[in-house]
């Protein structure tokens, strides 16, 4: 099969005399849309350069602290706001519901080292009556989940839980506490009655 | 055009196309393990049981192994295949040397047999697409040699005046490639089997993605357009569309896409100048790519009727389609806002087996239908099984695109999410942004083995269309007329007949970039501001760290928190280049499937590292990380630690000569303290001598320097 037998007279005209193992080549002028957007690509390419590396445009360091200017407002605002055990927004999850929800909190944040049930494992058993940093009530739980014991291993979690997360889980851990569950872990912290 | 008068004696030639024949071979054997293991550690995402606890078929040893097959092993082969094939043809001429020819193609796969080998054992750089250790880079290096010998000497002796554009593209390939492995491999042997680049922290990730990049670019990409210049004109037999584009495509190509590696660093702290050039680049790199593109599928477009109909047509003119999609998909995630949501995900994964599956598979498939019924002077066997293999394929490519800009789009957004009343993040359980995935994983497995099953049937088609055919004649003499006297073209024309200056300008062009990268990272004594308070590692800390990159954890895990507010509340501090000067090599991986670790130090205590490693799902419910209990069973190689610190210290560490000297017994005494807060836990004591300890002492080290000061 001869493949000039299915060209065009256009075709014939931009066909160059060269043949390469019987390939041969046309010499199509470039499409006018692919120059267009390479000129395009070109334009917003270099003065993008010229902007950011010479003309004091800001850099990536700039503005992300100005993003964190505006987000660590809202942020301290927060943190002021759950830094107090809060009695009254307690006593809206004291009940079977607020223990419930507090359950769920705690299997997805606390079970990985408390265990099930708060047993214990590499955190210590919660449902004893020993109690290593908190004192076992209500306001003192809560300020141990919210700022964590890092150099003993507990993380804070102010930073992942919100207000209502943690008075669930407190909540929770309110419900467990001095059921004694089986094949829990050996005391460890003080007593307190 | 060459006139009677410029033509020399008719000549009598033949053909090797034995080699070509072998790397055909190869190129089917070693595809259909690339495709394999794809499949395989498709399925360890989907659930880390198929793990199965194996040392050696986990997934952070098999993915390296996965990349090195599919791009070394399978397009490798495919390369040298379709090289050999088309030069000859080219140039009227016998490659140069046949006994060269043989030691190229064993001596290649004498390195595919001992990356097989090595990989699944845990030698391992640590760097993607660069992680075989140093006697295999050495024998890469012979290997190119010698194919760039022969290559460079079949032009030589060419009865072809003028070099046809599929050939430029061969040209800087080769020497590319030479040059991208040896900057990027340049190391100190600790052991037969260890070693550690002469390039550290920022400067390493540079030159790595520098490298890595540029595999794409010149390894996957220019080879690959010079056989569509050469397969597709052939294969439906009508002249490539536009010289005066392919002219233009090549000299902007080459220029442009050596600059762009940086994309790959965006946020990073990399210098933030080194970002800018990579994705300005990216960006005009589009229609450079394009430019291929529109002179494939104008060619194919002569006869486009024939496309609809004949699978090998098909092929080819989805491959082209696939290239044009995936290189504007590339340029549109370098762009910096772009990036800040696509990187680290597996939208990155999916752009890129658009281009490896989409481009590579499907060319090299089309290429394989037309040149084996070709080489066999036969029929293919069964056309309808070549179309199962298209649709199979292409199916199978939109199931694993899909899905993965379903998951990477997905996760990237459940990072970034910040509830605008607390300022916390929406999604502040790494884990939780993963399970929320996972469906996807079990799509793109199913995606993966419809193209596996193509591949195999394409396979079985060429054994029952060899085993019809009669064994091919390799001494077929052809024809053709010596060129001499004056070429009196003009313009580039007549450089296309100066293989001498085509070469050495194609050297230029991909130089320039490199240099003004990649040079003041050598040269600058201030390319990155130093910071007193890192130190180096001890002695226990560095074996762990080598067992970090042995077990490939860089596959899943980054250590580069970029600077962005989101990745502050969730990781820490931005990363500074600073931290990582004595990172040998640098570790800050390019897929997030586990969380960023480069602040991890300190945030939890060892028994949970301990325990983590053990079985993460005792810790982090519904983790995918693999099970690692030979790292509970293995000892800690102590003895080799001096000879690698001293290495360390030839390399600029300073490394005291005590701490040398002492260097087994400094890692003893550390893992002894590690192990009394273990036996607190009651870990048996039996542990103190083992893996785990070292390598919880390397991810306890993890951006501490920096905390310690400040709190």
């Amino acid at each position: 099969m001869n493949q000039n037998d299915h060209l065009t007279e256009e075709d014939k005209k931009v066909l160059l005399d060269h043949d390469y193992d019987g390939i041969q080549e046309f010499d199509y002028p470039l499409p006018s849309w692919w120059t267009a957007s390479f000129v395009l690509c070109c334009l917003f390419a270099i003065p993008y350069m010229i902007y950011y590396m010479g003309m004091g445009g800001p850099s990536i360091a700039q503005e992300q602290q100005m993003d964190m200017v505006q987000l660590n407002k809202v942020r301290t605002a927060y943190a002021v706001k759950m830094a107090k055990f809060d009695d009254s927004a307690y006593s809206a999850f004291d009940n079977e519901e607020g223990a419930k929800l507090g359950a769920v909190v705690y299997e997805d944040n606390c079970l990985s080292c408390h265990e099930e049930n708060g047993k214990g494992d590499i955190g210590p058993n919660l449902t004893d009556a020993y109690w290593m940093h908190a004192k076992g009530t209500k306001e003192t739980i809560y300020e141990v989940v919210l700022n964590g014991r890092e150099d003993k291993g507990m993380p804070t979690w102010k930073e992942d839980l919100t207000k209502d997360e943690i008075l669930q889980v407190v909540k929770y851990l309110m419900v467990i506490k001095d059921t004694n569950v089986a094949d829990g872990k050996e005391p460890q912290g003080e007593l307190i009655k | 055009m060459s006139t009677e008068l410029e033509k020399g004696p008719l000549e009598e030639f033949s053909y090797n196309d034995k080699i070509v024949r072998q790397f055909l071979y190869a190129t089917i054997l070693w595809g259909a393990v690339g495709i394999l293991l794809g499949v395989i550690i498709a399925f360890q995402l989907a659930s880390w049981k198929f793990n199965f606890g194996l040392e050696w078929f986990t997934f952070g040893r098999l993915r390296p192994l996965h990349t090195n097959a599919a791009i070394f092993a399978f397009c490798g082969n495919a390369i040298f295949a379709g090289v050999y094939y088309s030069t000859q043809r080219l140039c009227k001429a016998r490659i140069f040397n046949d006994t060269l020819s043989k030691i190229h193609f064993w001596g290649w796969q004498l390195i595919i047999v001992a990356a097989a080998i090595s990989l699944p054992m845990g030698y391992s750089h640590g760097k993607e697409y660069a992680e075989l250790e140093w006697p295999i880079d050495l024998a890469i290096t012979v290997v190119w040699v010698i194919f760039a010998i022969n290559f460079f000497g079949t032009l030589w002796k060419r009865r072809e005046r003028h070099l046809y554009v599929a050939l430029w593209f061969y040209i800087a390939t080769i020497v590319t490639v030479a040059v991208l492995h040896i900057v990027n491999s340049i190391e100190i042997p600790v052991t037969f089997m260890k070693s550690y680049p002469v390039w550290a922290g920022a400067q390493d990730a540079l030159i790595q993605w520098w490298y890595g990049h540029n595999a794409v670019a010149f390894f996957l990409t220019t080879p690959f357009l010079g056989l569509m210049y050469y397969f597709i004109p052939k294969a439906i037999n009508r002249p490539v569309y536009s010289y005066r584009l392919s002219i233009i495509h090549f000299w902007s190509l080459v220029f442009i896409y050596i600059w762009a590696g940086p994309h790959h660093l965006l946020y990073t702290s990399l210098p933030e100048w080194a970002q800018t050039l990579g994705m300005s680049f990216s960006i005009m790199l589009w229609a450079p790519s394009w430019g291929g593109m529109i002179n494939g599928l104008m060619t194919l477009k002569g006869a486009w009727d024939r496309v609809r109909k004949e699978p090998l047509l098909k092929f080819l003119a989805t491959s082209v389609t696939f290239y044009g999609m995936s290189t504007f998909e590339g340029p549109m995630m370098s762009i910096k806002s772009v990036n800040a949501l696509a990187h680290y995900t597996d939208w990155v994964v999916g752009h890129v087996h658009s281009g490896t599956i989409g481009w590579n598979i499907m060319l090299v498939s089309g290429i394989l239908y037309y040149i084996i019924p070709k080489m066999f002077k036969t029929e293919l066997f069964s056309q309808k099984l070549a179309n199962f293999h298209f649709w199979t394929t292409t199916v199978g490519l939109v199931l694993y695109i899909l899905s993965m800009w379903t998951a990477g789009i997905t996760q990237g957004l459940m990072w970034r999410g910040i509830n605008s009343e607390t300022g916390q993040l929406l999604y502040p359980n790494f884990v939780e942004t993963v399970t929320k995935i996972v469906p996807m994983y079990w799509v793109r497995a199913f995606g993966g083995v419809l193209i596996l099953v193509g591949f195999l049937s394409m396979i079985y088609n060429f054994i029952k269309t060899i085993k019809a055919a009669e064994k091919p004649n390799d001494n077929e003499v052809f024809q053709a007329h010596s060129f001499r006297g004056v070429d009196t073209s003009k313009g580039h024309r007549k450089l296309e007949g100066l293989t001498a200056l085509f070469t050495v300008l194609t050297v230029l062009a991909i130089l320039v970039g490199s240099a003004i990268e990649i040079m003041p990272s050598i040269l600058a004594s201030k390319w990155i501001e130093k910071d007193p308070r890192v130190k180096p590692y001890t002695a226990l800390e560095i074996a762990g760290r080598d067992i970090y990159i042995r077990e490939g954890c860089y596959v899943c895990h980054s250590q580069m928190i970029r600077t962005m507010a989101h990745e502050e509340i969730r990781y820490g501090k931005p990363s500074q280049a600073a931290e990582f000067i004595y990172d040998r090599p640098f570790q800050w991986g390019s897929r997030r499937i586990g969380p960023d670790l480069q602040r991890l130090g300190g945030k939890y205590s060892d028994i949970w590292h301990y325990r983590h490693m053990w079985d993460p799902r005792e810790v982090t419910a519904g983790s995918i990380m693999p099970i690692y209990p030979w790292l509970f069973k293995k000892k800690m190689d102590l003895g080799v630690l001096t000879k690698k610190l001293s290495v360390m210290k030839a390399l600029g560490v300073p490394y005291s000569d005590e701490e040398i000297k002492n260097a087994k017994a400094d890692a003893l005494k550390q893992a002894e303290s590690i192990m009394t807060s273990l036996e607190k836990e009651n870990v048996p004591s039996s542990m103190k001598d083992k893996q785990i300890i070292a390598l919880i002492a390397y991810l306890q080290r993890l951006g501490i320097d920096i905390q310690e000061e400040e709190e």
